[in-house]
């Protein structure tokens, strides 16, 4: 269960990096000016900011954008993206069905595939955001997850239904060709100290530093460490178990010559056997439980699991460690038998 | 006690429940120390070996009359567990196996674990099992003790001519005096002394 628990909850918090990482490198963007360090949602700063940096030498393209996750209709959260009209965030999307909205002003959205297919829309449908209805005059394949969970409309439309006029929760930023990486951190510390209201950051990273991210990075290993700490006790239980009904066993052994070193290699080895089924068994119900969280309504399409190869790998050592660690006791104890033992019973 | 026993003689210990036999075989196997007085194997104390283990696997062969065979393990994996401290290859271990379990008669059965196996080849598993790293020494608890008569006397036939051809010294517990009488030499212990030590033909026929 420890090991389901790792794949599960690190792969749900490593997947909300990955899902709005793709969303923005779909979009193109290679910088994102924020104000959510301190959460997880961003909190909205003046649109002004832009004109601060979009001067800067590196900055090929700037776009506002205003996002949110709200309730909206049956989708306990969605997430509903204000996009500045006309800005390069418009172009990744490939329309499926219908059209784009006409100007920035029509009362229209677009639907990415699976927002579509949580609210069960279709083009012509209306959606209730706030108290406003709108028509879904398009659904779009955005290239990336969060992108084709997301609710997509003009920012001075969603900025008058929110009631945040004037404001932005974030700039995405495109750099001039050739920029290397080095030169985009430099940009993002001369955005920063530019705009103290806000802070620049590769995109990618920008949820990565949030204190949200961090509280629910270190929540998801918090929870994961007590579920392996109870799969060591088990384990631990087990080979004791184990030891105790083959104490005969492990007497007969020392008594035709094996040494101490060699049964104590034994019991480490099946615990550690012991940890690689139990991992290979908890990645399994951990992928099974991650599949059936993102099913559920308050998930879908927000985000997309990382479930890599990498952390199964993890999850798979850490399974093996387990099964080490658990081993040492049982193999000391059996190491500490006595191999008359053997000519008794 | 004090006695000595020559290398290459057959010795019976022999002797009622509770005289000291099994305590005596444990010692002399390294698997228990005394708590006082001293045994020494070809001049040196069993007391000081560096490595008892080494002693067991490579001086000593067992044959317990429990069998004592692991249950997961076939015959012939049975029969190289001595062998593994030995630094030998799978395939050297596996070929030196077959051979004991077909000095042993067993060569039909190397691959049937011990509870598809009848008491008396379990037996001989043990007894190939005893033979595994040639050993200068068989130590053998009640080896008959579990078997019906005539299992028993193929044993002890087994006992006889594999290890006598070994030139192994052979140390056997029984309460058996038919299986005693098959020795070079009876001790008869009583109360943890020695009461006896002679002739099997001589031995007093009540315990």
């Amino acid at each position: 269960m420890g090991i389901a628990a790792v794949v599960a909850l690190i792969g749900l918090s490593r997947g909300l990096v990955a899902s709005w990482t793709a969303g923005m490198k779909s979009r193109g963007t290679e910088i994102v000016v924020h104000n959510m360090r301190g959460s997880l949602t961003p909190k909205p700063f003046p649109a002004a900011t832009r004109d601060r940096i979009a001067h800067l030498p590196g900055v090929a393209a700037t776009c506002m954008i205003l996002v949110d996750l709200m309730s909206v209709e049956n989708a306990e959260l969605m997430i509903v993206s204000g996009r500045e009209w006309g800005c390069f965030a418009w172009e990744n999307l490939k329309v499926v069905s219908g059209r784009i909205p006409k100007d920035q002003m029509e009362r229209a959205v677009l639907l990415g595939t699976t927002a579509a297919d949580v609210l069960k829309k279709k083009v012509g449908d209306t959606v209730q955001i706030e108290t406003e209805e709108l028509t879904v005059v398009g659904i779009v394949e955005g290239g990336a997850f969060v992108e084709n969970g997301s609710i997509i409309l003009s920012l001075p439309l969603l900025q008058q239904i929110t009631g945040n006029q004037d404001k932005i929760s974030a700039i995405d930023v495109r750099v001039a060709a050739g920029t290397n990486d080095a030169e985009i951190r430099r940009l993002c510390e001369e955005m920063s100290r530019l705009i103290p209201e806000a802070h620049a950051d590769p995109a990618g990273e920008h949820l990565a530093h949030t204190e949200g991210y961090r509280v629910i990075n270190a929540m998801s290993w918090g929870t994961s460490l007590l579920a392996i700490l109870v799969g060591v006790l088990g384990v631990t239980n087990t080979m004791l178990m184990s030891v105790f009904e083959r104490r005969q066993e492990i007497a007969i052994l020392l008594a035709l010559g094996w040494k101490r070193s060699r049964i104590v290699r034994m019991i480490l080895w099946e615990s550690a056997m012991l940890g690689l089924l139990g991992g290979i068994i908890g990645v399994g119900l951990g992928v099974i439980g991650v599949h059936l969280m993102q099913a559920a309504p308050a998930i879908r399409g927000l985000l997309e699991p990382d479930l890599s190869f990498n952390l199964i790998l993890m999850a798979v050592t850490i399974a093996v460690c387990v099964g080490v660690l658990s081993g040492f006791y049982p193999a000391w104890r059996s190491s500490r038998l006595t191999p008359s033992l053997a000519l008794h019973g | 006690m004090d006695f000595q026993i020559r290398e290459g003689e057959f010795v019976a210990i022999v002797g009622p429940s509770g005289s000291g036999k099994t305590t005596l075989l444990q010692m002399l196997g390294a698997l228990d120390q005394p708590t006082a007085g001293t045994l020494k194997y070809r001049g040196k104390s069993l007391l000081d070996l560096p490595d008892p283990a080494a002693y067991r696997a490579h001086e000593i062969g067992f044959i317990f009359q429990a069998f004592h065979l692991l249950p997961t393990f076939t015959a012939i994996e049975n029969v190289q567990i001595p062998m593994f401290e030995n630094h030998q290859s799978r395939a050297a271990r596996k070929t030196r196996a077959l051979e004991l379990l077909k000095a042993v008669g067993l060569e039909q059965r190397v691959n049937h674990f011990p509870a598809k196996l009848s008491g008396g080849e379990r037996q001989r598993v043990a007894i190939a099992r005893s033979l595994a790293n040639s050993p200068s020494v068989l130590l053998a608890d009640e080896p008959t003790g579990n078997l019906d008569s005539e299992s028993a006397k193929h044993i002890l036939d087994l006992i006889t001519s594999l290890h006598f051809d070994r030139r192994m010294t052979r140390i056997l517990i029984t309460h058996d005096m038919s299986v005693a009488s098959r020795a070079s030499r009876a001790i008869q212990m009583k109360d943890g002394q020695v009461v006896f030590d002679g002739d099997p033909a001589k031995l007093p026929r009540h315990e």
